[in-house]
Protein backbone atom coordinates (compact mmCIF):
# COMPACT_ATOMS: atom_id res chain seq x y z
CA UNK A 1 0.00 0.00 0.00
CA UNK A 2 2.87 2.34 0.80
CA UNK A 3 4.12 1.78 -2.76
CA UNK A 4 0.77 2.83 -4.21
CA UNK A 5 0.69 6.05 -2.17
CA UNK A 6 4.27 6.95 -3.06
CA UNK A 7 4.04 5.87 -6.70
CA UNK A 8 6.29 7.85 -9.05
CA UNK A 9 4.14 10.45 -10.83
CA UNK A 10 5.91 9.63 -14.12
CA UNK A 11 4.32 6.16 -14.08
CA UNK A 12 0.89 7.83 -13.88
CA UNK A 13 1.79 10.09 -16.83
CA UNK A 14 2.83 7.06 -18.87
CA UNK A 15 -0.41 5.24 -18.00
CA UNK A 16 -2.44 8.30 -19.04
CA UNK A 17 -0.55 8.59 -22.34
CA UNK A 18 -1.13 4.88 -23.04
CA UNK A 19 -4.84 5.20 -22.18
CA UNK A 20 -5.14 7.99 -24.76
CA UNK A 21 -2.90 6.50 -27.44
CA UNK A 22 -4.37 2.97 -27.61
CA UNK A 23 -7.96 4.03 -28.49
CA UNK A 24 -6.55 6.45 -31.09
CA UNK A 25 -4.73 3.57 -32.82
CA UNK A 26 -7.57 1.04 -32.32
CA UNK A 27 -10.87 2.98 -32.01
CA UNK A 28 -13.72 1.49 -29.95
CA UNK A 29 -16.43 3.60 -31.67
CA UNK A 30 -18.36 4.22 -28.47
CA UNK A 31 -21.90 5.60 -28.97
CA UNK A 32 -22.39 9.36 -28.50
CA UNK A 33 -25.58 11.08 -27.30
CA UNK A 34 -26.62 14.71 -27.07
CA UNK A 35 -27.65 16.10 -23.69
CA UNK A 36 -30.59 18.48 -23.14
CA UNK A 37 -28.48 21.66 -23.22
CA UNK A 38 -26.83 20.57 -26.50
CA UNK A 39 -30.20 19.72 -28.09
CA UNK A 40 -31.46 23.20 -27.17
CA UNK A 41 -28.64 24.82 -29.18
CA UNK A 42 -29.48 22.62 -32.15
CA UNK A 43 -33.17 23.59 -31.89
CA UNK A 44 -32.37 27.31 -31.61
CA UNK A 45 -30.24 27.25 -34.76
CA UNK A 46 -32.61 24.95 -36.64
CA UNK A 47 -35.58 27.22 -35.92
CA UNK A 48 -33.90 30.33 -37.42
CA UNK A 49 -35.97 31.79 -40.27
CA UNK A 50 -34.78 33.62 -43.43
CA UNK A 51 -33.99 37.22 -42.53
CA UNK A 52 -33.02 36.42 -38.93
CA UNK A 53 -29.75 37.95 -37.76
CA UNK A 54 -27.11 36.16 -35.71
CA UNK A 55 -24.13 37.59 -33.84
CA UNK A 56 -21.31 35.04 -33.92
CA UNK A 57 -18.48 35.64 -31.45
CA UNK A 58 -15.20 33.78 -30.99
CA UNK A 59 -13.56 34.28 -27.61
CA UNK A 60 -11.29 31.29 -27.17
CA UNK A 61 -7.53 31.09 -27.46
CA UNK A 62 -5.29 28.70 -29.42
CA UNK A 63 -4.55 26.41 -26.47
CA UNK A 64 -8.20 25.27 -26.39
CA UNK A 65 -8.28 24.46 -30.09
CA UNK A 66 -9.09 20.74 -29.73
CA UNK A 67 -12.37 21.14 -27.89
CA UNK A 68 -13.41 24.55 -29.18
CA UNK A 69 -12.67 24.01 -32.86
CA UNK A 70 -14.71 20.80 -32.83
CA UNK A 71 -17.62 22.73 -31.30
CA UNK A 72 -17.32 25.68 -33.67
CA UNK A 73 -16.98 23.52 -36.77
CA UNK A 74 -20.21 21.60 -36.21
CA UNK A 75 -22.29 24.58 -35.00
CA UNK A 76 -21.08 27.09 -37.64
CA UNK A 77 -21.50 24.50 -40.39
CA UNK A 78 -25.13 24.00 -39.25
CA UNK A 79 -25.61 27.79 -39.08
CA UNK A 80 -24.28 28.38 -42.60
CA UNK A 81 -26.50 25.60 -43.98
CA UNK A 82 -29.58 27.69 -43.05
CA UNK A 83 -30.89 29.81 -45.93
CA UNK A 84 -31.27 33.58 -45.67
CA UNK A 85 -29.61 34.04 -42.27
CA UNK A 86 -27.58 37.22 -41.75
CA UNK A 87 -24.42 36.65 -39.73
CA UNK A 88 -22.26 39.31 -38.07
CA UNK A 89 -19.09 37.78 -36.70
CA UNK A 90 -16.24 39.04 -34.52
CA UNK A 91 -13.33 37.72 -32.51
CA UNK A 92 -12.97 38.99 -28.94
CA UNK A 93 -9.47 37.57 -28.32
CA UNK A 94 -6.41 37.89 -30.54
CA UNK A 95 -5.91 34.25 -31.53
CA UNK A 96 -9.67 33.83 -31.98
CA UNK A 97 -9.24 35.96 -35.09
CA UNK A 98 -7.26 33.16 -36.80
CA UNK A 99 -10.14 30.71 -36.34
CA UNK A 100 -12.80 33.27 -37.24
CA UNK A 101 -11.14 34.01 -40.60
CA UNK A 102 -10.81 30.25 -41.28
CA UNK A 103 -14.49 29.57 -40.53
CA UNK A 104 -15.78 32.52 -42.52
CA UNK A 105 -13.74 31.77 -45.63
CA UNK A 106 -14.20 27.98 -45.65
CA UNK A 107 -17.94 27.85 -44.86
CA UNK A 108 -18.70 30.83 -47.12
CA UNK A 109 -17.27 28.98 -50.11
CA UNK A 110 -18.85 25.65 -49.07
CA UNK A 111 -22.37 27.13 -48.72
CA UNK A 112 -21.99 29.87 -51.40
CA UNK A 113 -22.41 32.76 -48.97
CA UNK A 114 -21.28 36.23 -49.98
CA UNK A 115 -19.39 38.63 -47.69
CA UNK A 116 -21.35 41.83 -47.14
CA UNK A 117 -24.62 40.23 -48.27
CA UNK A 118 -24.94 37.08 -46.13
CA UNK A 119 -22.29 37.72 -43.53
CA UNK A 120 -19.94 40.40 -42.23
CA UNK A 121 -16.64 39.55 -40.58
CA UNK A 122 -15.60 42.35 -38.21
CA UNK A 123 -12.32 40.60 -37.34
CA UNK A 124 -10.73 41.14 -33.95
CA UNK A 125 -12.51 43.80 -31.88
CA UNK A 126 -10.24 45.28 -29.24
CA UNK A 127 -11.10 45.99 -25.64
CA UNK A 128 -12.44 42.84 -23.98
CA UNK A 129 -15.40 43.77 -21.79
CA UNK A 130 -15.49 47.35 -23.13
CA UNK A 131 -15.52 46.02 -26.71
CA UNK A 132 -18.56 43.84 -25.94
CA UNK A 133 -20.35 46.82 -24.37
CA UNK A 134 -19.50 48.93 -27.44
CA UNK A 135 -20.74 46.24 -29.84
CA UNK A 136 -23.99 46.10 -27.88
CA UNK A 137 -24.49 49.88 -27.98
CA UNK A 138 -23.36 50.71 -31.50
CA UNK A 139 -21.72 48.17 -33.81
CA UNK A 140 -20.85 50.82 -36.40
CA UNK A 141 -18.89 52.78 -33.82
CA UNK A 142 -17.25 49.73 -32.19
CA UNK A 143 -16.00 48.42 -35.55
CA UNK A 144 -16.40 51.03 -38.33
CA UNK A 145 -15.02 48.65 -40.99
CA UNK A 146 -14.98 44.89 -41.58
CA UNK A 147 -11.83 42.75 -41.69
CA UNK A 148 -11.36 43.58 -45.41
CA UNK A 149 -11.51 47.31 -44.74
CA UNK A 150 -15.03 47.86 -46.14
CA UNK A 151 -16.99 50.49 -44.23
CA UNK A 152 -20.00 49.01 -42.42
CA UNK A 153 -22.04 52.04 -43.47
CA UNK A 154 -21.55 51.02 -47.12
CA UNK A 155 -22.67 47.41 -46.62
CA UNK A 156 -26.33 46.75 -47.50
CA UNK A 157 -26.65 44.03 -44.85
CA UNK A 158 -25.53 46.35 -42.04
CA UNK A 159 -28.03 49.15 -42.82
CA UNK A 160 -30.59 47.68 -40.41
CA UNK A 161 -28.16 46.19 -37.91
CA UNK A 162 -27.09 48.86 -35.48
CA UNK A 163 -26.98 47.46 -31.95
CA UNK A 164 -27.66 44.43 -29.76
CA UNK A 165 -31.44 44.69 -30.17
CA UNK A 166 -31.16 43.90 -33.90
CA UNK A 167 -30.05 40.30 -33.29
CA UNK A 168 -32.29 37.25 -32.93
CA UNK A 169 -29.57 34.99 -31.56
CA UNK A 170 -26.06 35.36 -30.15
CA UNK A 171 -23.70 32.40 -30.57
CA UNK A 172 -20.46 32.52 -28.63
CA UNK A 173 -17.49 30.16 -28.38
CA UNK A 174 -15.20 30.42 -25.36
CA UNK A 175 -15.73 31.46 -21.75
CA UNK A 176 -13.41 34.50 -21.78
CA UNK A 177 -16.09 37.09 -22.61
CA UNK A 178 -19.26 35.09 -21.91
CA UNK A 179 -19.95 37.07 -18.72
CA UNK A 180 -19.70 40.34 -20.66
CA UNK A 181 -22.01 39.05 -23.40
CA UNK A 182 -24.65 38.17 -20.80
CA UNK A 183 -24.24 41.52 -19.01
CA UNK A 184 -24.22 43.88 -22.00
CA UNK A 185 -26.01 42.16 -24.88
CA UNK A 186 -28.40 39.31 -24.13
CA UNK A 187 -29.75 40.43 -20.72
CA UNK A 188 -30.06 44.07 -21.78
CA UNK A 189 -31.75 43.47 -25.16
CA UNK A 190 -33.48 40.18 -24.24
CA UNK A 191 -31.72 38.23 -27.00
CA UNK A 192 -31.29 34.43 -26.98
CA UNK A 193 -27.76 33.25 -26.18
CA UNK A 194 -26.09 29.89 -26.78
CA UNK A 195 -22.43 29.17 -26.17
CA UNK A 196 -19.67 26.65 -26.52
CA UNK A 197 -17.62 26.58 -23.32
CA UNK A 198 -14.25 25.03 -22.43
CA UNK A 199 -14.90 22.07 -20.08
CA UNK A 200 -12.80 23.71 -17.37
CA UNK A 201 -15.27 26.64 -17.18
CA UNK A 202 -18.54 24.85 -17.90
CA UNK A 203 -19.66 24.40 -14.28
CA UNK A 204 -19.29 28.13 -13.60
CA UNK A 205 -21.92 28.90 -16.21
CA UNK A 206 -24.46 26.33 -15.03
CA UNK A 207 -26.31 28.98 -12.91
CA UNK A 208 -26.80 31.07 -16.07
CA UNK A 209 -28.30 28.07 -17.88
CA UNK A 210 -30.61 27.23 -14.95
CA UNK A 211 -31.78 30.88 -14.72
CA UNK A 212 -32.46 31.00 -18.48
CA UNK A 213 -29.82 33.66 -19.18
CA UNK A 214 -28.03 31.04 -21.28
CA UNK A 215 -30.35 29.05 -23.55
CA UNK A 216 -27.97 26.17 -24.24
CA UNK A 217 -24.31 25.31 -23.97
CA UNK A 218 -21.71 22.83 -25.22
CA UNK A 219 -19.45 21.45 -22.50
CA UNK A 220 -16.02 20.94 -24.05
CA UNK A 221 -15.37 18.02 -26.34
CA UNK A 222 -18.33 16.04 -24.92
CA UNK A 223 -20.73 18.81 -25.99
CA UNK A 224 -19.10 18.97 -29.43
CA UNK A 225 -19.55 15.21 -29.88
CA UNK A 226 -23.21 15.53 -28.86
CA UNK A 227 -23.76 18.24 -31.49
CA UNK A 228 -22.07 16.11 -34.15
CA UNK A 229 -24.52 13.31 -33.35
CA UNK A 230 -27.45 15.74 -33.85
CA UNK A 231 -26.26 16.92 -37.27
CA UNK A 232 -25.61 13.30 -38.24
CA UNK A 233 -21.84 13.18 -38.60
CA UNK A 234 -19.10 11.26 -36.80
CA UNK A 235 -16.58 14.09 -36.73
CA UNK A 236 -13.35 14.63 -34.80
CA UNK A 237 -15.10 15.21 -31.44
CA UNK A 238 -17.02 11.90 -31.68
CA UNK A 239 -13.79 10.09 -32.59
CA UNK A 240 -12.06 11.69 -29.60
CA UNK A 241 -14.66 10.29 -27.22
CA UNK A 242 -12.88 6.89 -27.14
CA UNK A 243 -9.53 8.14 -25.77
CA UNK A 244 -11.30 10.66 -23.54
CA UNK A 245 -13.48 7.91 -22.02
CA UNK A 246 -10.56 5.53 -21.49
CA UNK A 247 -8.38 8.20 -19.85
CA UNK A 248 -11.30 9.31 -17.64
CA UNK A 249 -11.84 5.68 -16.58
CA UNK A 250 -8.14 5.43 -15.71
CA UNK A 251 -8.37 8.58 -13.55
CA UNK A 252 -11.45 7.18 -11.76
CA UNK A 253 -9.60 3.90 -11.06
CA UNK A 254 -6.55 5.84 -9.81
CA UNK A 255 -8.72 7.97 -7.50
CA UNK A 256 -10.38 4.84 -6.07
CA UNK A 257 -7.04 3.04 -5.61
CA UNK A 258 -5.50 6.15 -4.04
CA UNK A 259 -8.37 6.52 -1.55
CA UNK A 260 -8.35 2.83 -0.61
CA UNK A 261 -4.56 2.91 -0.06
CA UNK A 262 -4.91 6.04 2.07
CA UNK A 263 -7.67 4.49 4.22
CA UNK A 264 -5.81 1.19 4.63
CA UNK A 265 -2.62 2.94 5.67
CA UNK A 266 -4.55 5.17 8.09
CA UNK A 267 -6.15 2.07 9.69
CA UNK A 268 -2.74 0.36 9.93
CA UNK A 269 -1.22 3.39 11.67
CA UNK A 270 -4.18 3.46 14.08
CA UNK A 271 -3.86 -0.28 14.92
CA UNK A 272 -0.05 0.06 15.34
CA UNK A 273 -0.58 2.92 17.78
CA UNK A 274 -3.20 1.01 19.82
CA UNK A 275 -0.92 -2.10 19.91
CA UNK A 276 1.79 0.04 21.55
CA UNK B 1 6.46 20.28 -43.32
CA UNK B 2 8.95 22.49 -41.45
CA UNK B 3 6.06 23.95 -39.44
CA UNK B 4 4.95 20.47 -38.37
CA UNK B 5 8.50 19.59 -37.26
CA UNK B 6 8.87 22.82 -35.28
CA UNK B 7 5.46 22.24 -33.65
CA UNK B 8 6.41 18.64 -32.83
CA UNK B 9 9.75 19.66 -31.28
CA UNK B 10 8.03 22.40 -29.24
CA UNK B 11 5.35 19.92 -28.08
CA UNK B 12 7.95 17.38 -26.97
CA UNK B 13 9.95 20.18 -25.35
CA UNK B 14 6.96 21.31 -23.29
CA UNK B 15 6.07 17.72 -22.39
CA UNK B 16 9.65 17.11 -21.21
CA UNK B 17 8.84 19.27 -18.18
CA UNK B 18 7.09 16.29 -16.55
CA UNK B 19 10.52 14.63 -16.33
CA UNK B 20 12.44 17.78 -15.38
CA UNK B 21 13.14 21.35 -16.42
CA UNK B 22 15.33 21.35 -19.55
CA UNK B 23 16.71 23.82 -22.15
CA UNK B 24 14.30 22.33 -24.71
CA UNK B 25 11.37 23.16 -22.42
CA UNK B 26 12.65 26.73 -22.02
CA UNK B 27 13.09 27.08 -25.77
CA UNK B 28 9.52 25.89 -26.44
CA UNK B 29 8.12 28.15 -23.70
CA UNK B 30 9.91 31.28 -24.96
CA UNK B 31 9.02 30.47 -28.58
CA UNK B 32 5.35 30.28 -27.63
CA UNK B 33 5.51 33.59 -25.76
CA UNK B 34 7.43 35.29 -28.57
CA UNK B 35 5.05 34.11 -31.29
CA UNK B 36 2.02 35.13 -29.21
CA UNK B 37 3.42 38.59 -28.51
CA UNK B 38 4.44 39.14 -32.13
CA UNK B 39 1.00 38.07 -33.37
CA UNK B 40 -0.77 40.44 -30.94
CA UNK B 41 1.53 43.28 -32.01
CA UNK B 42 0.86 42.77 -35.73
CA UNK B 43 -2.88 42.51 -35.08
CA UNK B 44 -2.74 45.77 -33.11
CA UNK B 45 -1.08 47.55 -36.02
CA UNK B 46 -3.68 46.17 -38.45
CA UNK B 47 -6.50 47.52 -36.27
CA UNK B 48 -5.12 51.08 -36.46
CA UNK B 49 -6.76 51.52 -39.86
CA UNK B 50 -10.41 50.63 -39.05
CA UNK B 51 -10.36 51.97 -35.48
CA UNK B 52 -8.40 55.25 -35.88
CA UNK B 53 -7.62 56.18 -39.48
CA UNK B 54 -11.05 55.40 -40.97
CA UNK B 55 -13.00 57.50 -38.41
CA UNK B 56 -10.60 60.42 -38.94
CA UNK B 57 -11.16 60.19 -42.71
CA UNK B 58 -14.92 60.27 -41.98
CA UNK B 59 -14.44 63.50 -40.02
CA UNK B 60 -14.98 61.97 -36.59
CA UNK B 61 -12.27 63.97 -34.87
CA UNK B 62 -13.41 63.00 -31.36
CA UNK B 63 -11.28 59.87 -31.87
CA UNK B 64 -8.25 62.08 -31.07
CA UNK B 65 -9.28 62.10 -27.38
CA UNK B 66 -8.81 58.32 -26.80
CA UNK B 67 -5.75 58.38 -29.08
CA UNK B 68 -4.17 61.13 -26.96
CA UNK B 69 -5.02 59.24 -23.76
CA UNK B 70 -3.45 56.10 -25.23
CA UNK B 71 -0.27 57.97 -26.19
CA UNK B 72 0.01 59.32 -22.63
CA UNK B 73 0.73 55.75 -21.51
CA UNK B 74 4.16 56.12 -23.14
CA UNK B 75 4.99 59.03 -20.81
CA UNK B 76 6.54 56.47 -18.48
CA UNK B 77 9.58 56.49 -20.77
CA UNK B 78 10.19 60.22 -20.13
CA UNK B 79 11.80 61.12 -16.83
CA UNK B 80 9.73 63.59 -14.83
CA UNK B 81 6.64 63.11 -17.00
CA UNK B 82 5.54 59.74 -15.66
CA UNK B 83 2.66 61.33 -13.75
CA UNK B 84 0.85 61.88 -17.07
CA UNK B 85 0.33 58.11 -17.24
CA UNK B 86 -2.18 58.41 -14.40
CA UNK B 87 -4.82 59.98 -16.68
CA UNK B 88 -5.33 57.07 -19.12
CA UNK B 89 -5.08 54.54 -16.29
CA UNK B 90 -7.73 56.33 -14.21
CA UNK B 91 -10.05 56.64 -17.24
CA UNK B 92 -9.60 52.93 -18.06
CA UNK B 93 -10.25 51.83 -14.49
CA UNK B 94 -13.20 54.20 -14.14
CA UNK B 95 -14.87 53.04 -17.36
CA UNK B 96 -14.20 49.38 -16.53
CA UNK B 97 -15.62 49.69 -13.01
CA UNK B 98 -18.63 51.66 -14.17
CA UNK B 99 -19.47 49.11 -16.87
CA UNK B 100 -18.89 46.14 -14.56
CA UNK B 101 -21.04 47.50 -11.73
CA UNK B 102 -23.92 48.23 -14.09
CA UNK B 103 -23.81 44.74 -15.60
CA UNK B 104 -23.03 42.76 -12.46
CA UNK B 105 -25.89 44.18 -10.39
CA UNK B 106 -28.58 43.30 -12.89
CA UNK B 107 -27.21 40.08 -14.48
CA UNK B 108 -25.34 38.44 -11.65
CA UNK B 109 -27.14 39.59 -8.51
CA UNK B 110 -30.74 40.53 -9.32
CA UNK B 111 -31.42 37.87 -12.00
CA UNK B 112 -29.60 35.09 -10.17
CA UNK B 113 -31.33 35.92 -6.88
CA UNK B 114 -34.77 36.18 -8.43
CA UNK B 115 -34.31 32.82 -10.17
CA UNK B 116 -33.20 31.25 -6.88
CA UNK B 117 -36.56 31.91 -5.23
CA UNK B 118 -38.88 31.79 -8.27
CA UNK B 119 -37.85 28.22 -9.17
CA UNK B 120 -38.59 26.97 -5.65
CA UNK B 121 -41.69 25.04 -6.84
CA UNK B 122 -39.62 22.10 -8.12
CA UNK B 123 -37.31 19.69 -6.28
CA UNK B 124 -34.34 21.10 -8.23
CA UNK B 125 -35.41 24.62 -7.21
CA UNK B 126 -35.66 23.65 -3.51
CA UNK B 127 -32.18 22.07 -3.65
CA UNK B 128 -30.74 25.21 -5.26
CA UNK B 129 -32.44 27.45 -2.68
CA UNK B 130 -31.22 25.37 0.28
CA UNK B 131 -27.73 25.13 -1.26
CA UNK B 132 -27.45 28.89 -1.79
CA UNK B 133 -28.60 29.75 1.75
CA UNK B 134 -26.39 27.12 3.43
CA UNK B 135 -23.28 28.02 1.40
CA UNK B 136 -23.77 31.73 2.17
CA UNK B 137 -24.09 30.84 5.88
CA UNK B 138 -20.94 28.71 5.61
CA UNK B 139 -19.02 31.88 4.79
CA UNK B 140 -20.64 33.84 7.63
CA UNK B 141 -17.63 34.20 9.92
CA UNK B 142 -18.97 36.78 12.40
CA UNK B 143 -19.62 34.62 15.44
CA UNK B 144 -20.84 35.64 18.81
CA UNK B 145 -18.04 36.49 21.27
CA UNK B 146 -19.94 34.77 24.07
CA UNK B 147 -19.77 31.51 22.13
CA UNK B 148 -23.54 31.21 21.97
CA UNK B 149 -24.19 30.58 18.29
CA UNK B 150 -27.63 29.31 17.26
CA UNK B 151 -27.59 25.55 16.47
CA UNK B 152 -29.30 26.22 13.15
CA UNK B 153 -26.12 28.00 12.01
CA UNK B 154 -23.99 24.93 12.76
CA UNK B 155 -26.40 22.66 10.85
CA UNK B 156 -26.52 25.07 7.90
CA UNK B 157 -22.72 25.16 7.78
CA UNK B 158 -22.55 21.36 7.67
CA UNK B 159 -25.07 21.24 4.82
CA UNK B 160 -23.25 24.10 3.09
CA UNK B 161 -19.99 22.14 3.28
CA UNK B 162 -21.66 19.16 1.55
CA UNK B 163 -22.92 21.42 -1.27
CA UNK B 164 -19.46 22.97 -1.61
CA UNK B 165 -17.78 19.55 -1.80
CA UNK B 166 -20.22 18.43 -4.52
CA UNK B 167 -19.54 21.64 -6.47
CA UNK B 168 -15.76 21.26 -6.11
CA UNK B 169 -16.04 17.61 -7.23
CA UNK B 170 -17.92 18.68 -10.38
CA UNK B 171 -15.34 21.39 -11.09
CA UNK B 172 -12.47 18.96 -10.56
CA UNK B 173 -13.99 16.42 -12.96
CA UNK B 174 -14.36 19.13 -15.61
CA UNK B 175 -10.77 20.26 -15.08
CA UNK B 176 -9.59 16.67 -15.65
CA UNK B 177 -11.77 16.42 -18.76
CA UNK B 178 -10.35 19.66 -20.11
CA UNK B 179 -6.72 18.76 -19.40
CA UNK B 180 -7.17 15.31 -20.93
CA UNK B 181 -8.55 16.99 -24.04
CA UNK B 182 -5.43 19.17 -24.28
CA UNK B 183 -3.17 16.14 -23.98
CA UNK B 184 -5.31 14.22 -26.45
CA UNK B 185 -4.92 17.03 -28.98
CA UNK B 186 -1.14 17.00 -28.68
CA UNK B 187 -0.86 13.18 -28.85
CA UNK B 188 -3.13 13.13 -31.90
CA UNK B 189 -0.94 15.77 -33.53
CA UNK B 190 2.26 13.82 -32.79
CA UNK B 191 0.87 10.48 -33.98
CA UNK B 192 -1.17 11.83 -36.88
CA UNK B 193 0.26 15.00 -38.41
CA UNK B 194 3.89 14.33 -37.46
CA UNK B 195 4.45 10.56 -37.51
CA UNK B 196 1.47 9.60 -39.74
CA UNK B 197 0.73 6.52 -37.59
CA UNK B 198 -3.01 7.25 -37.28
Amino acid sequence: MKYLINIDHRIIYILVIISITLPLIAPLNLPVDASEEVTKIYQKIDSLMPGDTVLLLISYAAQNEVEMKSQSDSVISHLFSKEGIKIVSAALVESGNIYLNQYMSSYASEYQKEAGRDFVNLGFVYGGEVAVANLANDIHQAAPADSDGNLLADLEMMKNIKDGSDFDLVINFGATQLWSIVRYITDVYNVDLVSGIEAVFAIRFLPYYVSGQLDGYLNGLVGAAGYESLIGIRGPASKHMDPLSSSSMLIIVLIIVGNISYLVEKRQKFSDRSAR
Amino acid sequence: MAGTWIAAICTLGLMSFVIKDSPLYRLAEYTFLAVGTAYSFVLSLERLNPVIITPIKQGKYTIFIPVALGLLLYSRFFRGKQWLMGFPISVTIGVGLGLSLKGIVSSEIVKQLSDTYTSIGSLEGVLIFVGVICVILFFYFSRSNTGANPPVLAVARKIGRVFLMIAFGCMFSNVILSRMTLLLGRIKFLLGDWLNII
